[in-house]
């Protein structure tokens, strides 16, 4: 019984804090520009859709474009590291450098440089994104069975026949782990990005512009409403990639 | 039919594996490399495969390279691909055409014994199962040599004594020369036409044992007084090469 009720244990615990914190906010009668209640928030959603759904889109697009980028350029430098080692001890480190690097500090200028405000956003995202795949990838296509390749080898196998037929079936798995890392990282690459952009960000307004411009005229419920999405959306690439992974690698795999 | 003369081979670490390994392989004939481990007992399956060159001496073959097929100790498949398409992966890698690469694959699944299995993936094997799968890869190019390391050694006793059963049948139908290196005494006296033994580390031949018992062999072999003595034959020398009093 005990057992059957874990998988809800989050979801009660979840209820529990919202209505802790609904009848708080009803006692002490705090007002809604200091600590929204839930309910509010809930009807901030509602009543500011107009809003705040295309933002929510613009915020997915870019995160899904980076993520797209973040994929080819990451197995594409992949590719080229496992071809040669000069290249990896080449460039590796200054993938390092840019993953280390946070994206807070190099968004400014990225925004001085890339002047149309999406794809601006759109490579701070993908600068976030874009290590996990290259890290997994590498050690994928280097972790592929010696003897397989050795057999590739005796069959006289060329150098495509290799990779395409091993090196990149033998990593698939490995950047499917890192894609799912990425995706997390792409949605806060997008988010921060446009931190950084503040009112630059123009047309291409995400739901952390929404944030920012809602905080300016206090408007609290619609910060938590548009907060709200970012973690739903958040969760919904998780799910997204969690549920491709298994798809492509069969429903045995973990 | 290939003559390894004077070979020796080193790593770039500076350990020799062989030194002045010489010895030759007839025609027809299943010959097993019984030597310690890190006898370099690989690395001259390695070299009969042209997966590494030797470094000094040479390797001779009487009519030219024939065609050569390698069974690793682990069945070495890929995990994503089906029994079919793993063993057809040596055509494919050849290029030839799709009908006849998948007709021939359904050959040598057939020959091993997975009929009905040809859609199955690796992972829903047993380990003896895919050991065959390996076994039926190693077929399906028509090779006249069949290099074997350890191939049966993480197998389960019942198993790799029925594999070494129809490992010998194989061999005999398909007229294939096969040298394998096993650090079993008992596995390479019931499998092998003739066994050399290998000295430790730079390996070289120090003994060589011709097997009585003709081609037909099965359970009556190994319960024969015969076998037994060959075992203890071996068994010494292998002592000897270690530098132990036999």
């Amino acid at each position: 019984m005990i057992a059957r009720l874990a998988p809800l244990l989050p979801v009660l615990i979840g209820l529990a804090v919202l209505a802790g914190w609904e009848a708080l906010v009803a006692i002490r009668g705090i007002p809604p520009y200091i600590l929204p209640a839930p309910s509010r928030v809930a009807q901030s959603l509602w009543l500011d859709r107009a809003i705040l759904l295309p933002a929510l889109l613009v915020t997915l697009e870019i995160t899904a474009a980076a993520l797209i980028a973040a994929s080819l350029a990451g197995v594409g430098l992949a590719l080229l590291f496992v071809q040669s080692r000069w290249v990896e001890r080449s460039l590796y480190p200054y993938a390092v450098v840019l993953q280390v690097t946070p994206v807070v500090a190099i968004a400014p200028l990225v925004l001085i440089y890339v002047t149309e405000p999406f794809w601006a956003l759109l490579t701070c995202a993908a600068i976030v994104a874009f290590f996990p795949v290259l890290a997994n990838t590498t050690q994928g296509l280097r972790a592929t069975d010696p003897g397989l390749l050795d057999l590739f080898r005796l069959y006289g196998a060329g150098r495509w026949q290799q990779v395409a037929w091993l090196r990149l079936p033998s990593a698939l798995p490995h950047f499917l782990g890192g894609l799912r890392i990425s995706g997390g990282l792409a949605l806060i690459g997008a988010v921060v990005a446009e931190f950084a952009a503040g009112s630059t960000a123009g047309r291409a307004s995400g739901l952390a512009y929404r944030i920012l411009e809602a905080g300016y005229r206090l408007n609290i419920p619609r910060m938590f409403a548009a907060l709200v999405l970012v973690a739903l959306a958040g969760i919904a690439i998780h799910l997204a990639l969690g549920a491709l992974s298994r798809v492509i690698l069969g429903r045995d795999q973990p | 039919m290939l003559g390894l003369e004077g070979v020796e081979r080193r790593f770039a670490n500076g350990i020799v594996a062989l030194r002045d390994c010489s010895f030759a392989v007839a025609g027809g004939e299943i010959l097993a490399l019984l030597g310690p481990s890190g006898c370099g007992k690989s690395t001259v399956l390695r070299l009969i495969a042209g997966l590494e060159q030797p470094d000094a001496g040479r390797l001779v073959w009487a009519a030219g390279r024939p065609e050569i097929a390698y069974v690793f100790q682990d069945a070495t498949l890929m995990p994503w691909a089906s029994v079919a398409a793993n063993v057809a992966l040596p055509l494919r890698l050849r290029g030839v055409a799709k009908g006849e690469r998948l007709a021939r694959a359904a050959e040598a699944i057939e020959r091993v014994g997975l009929a009905g299995f040809a859609t199955a993936r690796p992972a829903e094997l047993s380990g003896g199962m895919r050991m065959r799968v390996s076994i039926a890869r190693a077929f399906v190019a028509r090779p006249a040599v069949l290099l074997m390391d350890e191939p049966f050694a993480a197998l389960d006793e019942i198993t790799r004594l029925k594999l070494d059963d129809e490992l010998r049948r194989h061999a005999r139908d398909l007229k294939l020369t096969v040298v394998f290196v096993t650090h079993s005494v008992f596995e390479s006296v019931y499998l092998a036409d003739r066994i050399l033994v290998l000295s430790p580390r730079p390996g070289r031949v120090v003994a060589e044992h011709p097997i009585a018992g003709g081609a037909d062999r099965g359970p009556a072999f190994r319960a024969a007084p015969g076998y037994a003595a060959q075992c203890g034959a071996v068994s010494a020398s292998l002592a000897r090469a270690m530098g132990e009093r036999p």
